[in-house]
């Protein structure tokens, strides 16, 4: 169980930190939803409480400002 | 999940310091707050931060949420308040610091604002008590005659909670202190190598919450501007005044501002102190120690030497 959940915790973390990603952790995708959608953000609270639900999973949420 | 817009977020679920541009929430599948990352000092944004901390942080979540479910912060049961509902920040995306801007406008207006309400989010170091970087709530340090150190709290300890605010990281840790009164008891729960919880009682002194807020932006309209500057004495200097070779003394530069002037000083005037204490600093150490310590409004009273003769001048601090 606790395995399984941090797998889910891990892949959430590699979407902010993995090298690929390292525009998302200095917010270079600005107000763009759709370019961080495509590198696996979900951008919608109650989408990502409903995955949450679903999946019995934790959920990792970034508030994030964006200049 | 990511969030570039505080709007529309209930401020009563997501209560975390507005000054920070990076704040992650953990929640459990009902979306009640297991923990929180982030944080910061006025030394720079990111050195309470690392990415063998967020992993940490998250596998402690992962335990958490499998081994102690219900250790979470319950869902508010408050109606909920939205930033866009709190007024300010103009046209499109309303930044985190407007938020506590618009906080701070509407404490103002409602004479809730006192001297204390800047000094927000508190450090660890506030109760005696330095985390690890890379260990979420691992005590690293206890700082000698600390609230910390009388009740007990060792190197090695793992902070479990304070106050009511279930700890797994910094940011936790701060939230419990953020709640946290600002004198009187606060109880911790922790727990050493590995053990059962242990609870101790801080004792926590007046003012025990004064923070630098140099680096907030909300708050940056209280950080004032200091109205002395000039050429730091040399070692010769103030030995022939008698002063150790470490002590702050510079001498008042010809270019004089406005405060200063109505407040009594001259060029030429050599600057010691403030109220009386001995400083070891120079010039510019002086400027950011003012800074840090005083707000716009506080009334300085500078120690200085004037014609051989030591004076006391007192000069309020005015915005930059």
């Amino acid at each position: 169980m606790r395995k399984w959940m941090m797998t889910g915790l891990v892949l959430a973390g590699l979407a902010v930190f993995h090298p690929a990603r390292a525009r998302a952790d200095k917010g270079d995708f600005g107000g763009d939803a759709r370019e961080a959608q495509r590198h696996g953000w979900l951008m919608s609270y109650q989408e990502g409480l409903d995955q949450a639900r679903k999946l019995r999973k934790p959920m990792m949420l970034v508030f994030r400002c964006v200049p | 999940m990511r969030v570039t817009r505080i709007e529309g977020s209930d401020l009563n679920q997501f209560k975390f310091d507005y000054d920070l541009t990076f704040m992650v929430f953990f929640l459990d599948s009902q979306g009640r707050i297991v923990s929180r990352y982030g944080g910061r000092d006025s030394r720079n944004a990111d050195n309470r931060q690392s990415l063998e901390g967020l992993a940490h942080v998250m596998s402690e979540v992962a335990r958490t949420c499998s081994e102690e479910p219900d250790r979470v912060i319950p869902k508010p049961t408050a109606k909920p308040v939205f930033a866009e509902g709190l007024g300010g920040g103009g046209r499109g995306c309303m930044h985190c610091h407007q938020v506590q801007e618009a906080i701070n406008r509407n404490l103002a207006r409602n004479f809730d604002w006192d001297p204390e309400t800047p000094w927000r989010y508190p450090l660890p170091e506030n109760v005696g008590v330095r985390l690890h970087v890379d260990r979420g709530s691992l005590v690293e340090k206890v700082i000698p005659g600390s609230p910390a150190a009388k009740a007990g709290i060792q190197p090695g300890d793992k902070i479990r909670q304070v106050g009511n605010i279930p700890v797994l990281s910094f940011a936790d840790m701060q939230q419990g202190l953020e709640e946290a009164p600002r004198e009187g008891k606060l109880k911790i729960v922790y727990q050493r190598q590995g053990l059962k919880d242990l609870e101790a009682t801080l004792e926590l002194p007046p003012k025990w919450k004064k923070t630098d807020i140099t680096w907030r932006t909300s708050l940056r309209g209280l950080v004032p501007t200091v109205p002395l500057a000039g050429k730091n004495l040399t070692a010769e200097e103030k030995a022939k005044l008698g002063l150790p070779e470490k002590a702050l003394a510079f001498r008042q530069r010809d270019s004089i501002t406005q405060v200063a002037t109505a407040a009594g000083f001259k060029p030429g005037d050599i600057i010691l102190g403030v109220e009386g204490k001995n400083l070891e600093m120079d010039t510019y150490g002086f400027q950011d120690w003012v800074r840090r310590e005083f707000l716009v409004g506080d009334t300085l009273k500078v120690t200085l030497m004037r014609d051989g003769k030591r004076m006391v001048l007192p000069v309020v601090l005015g915005r930059r």
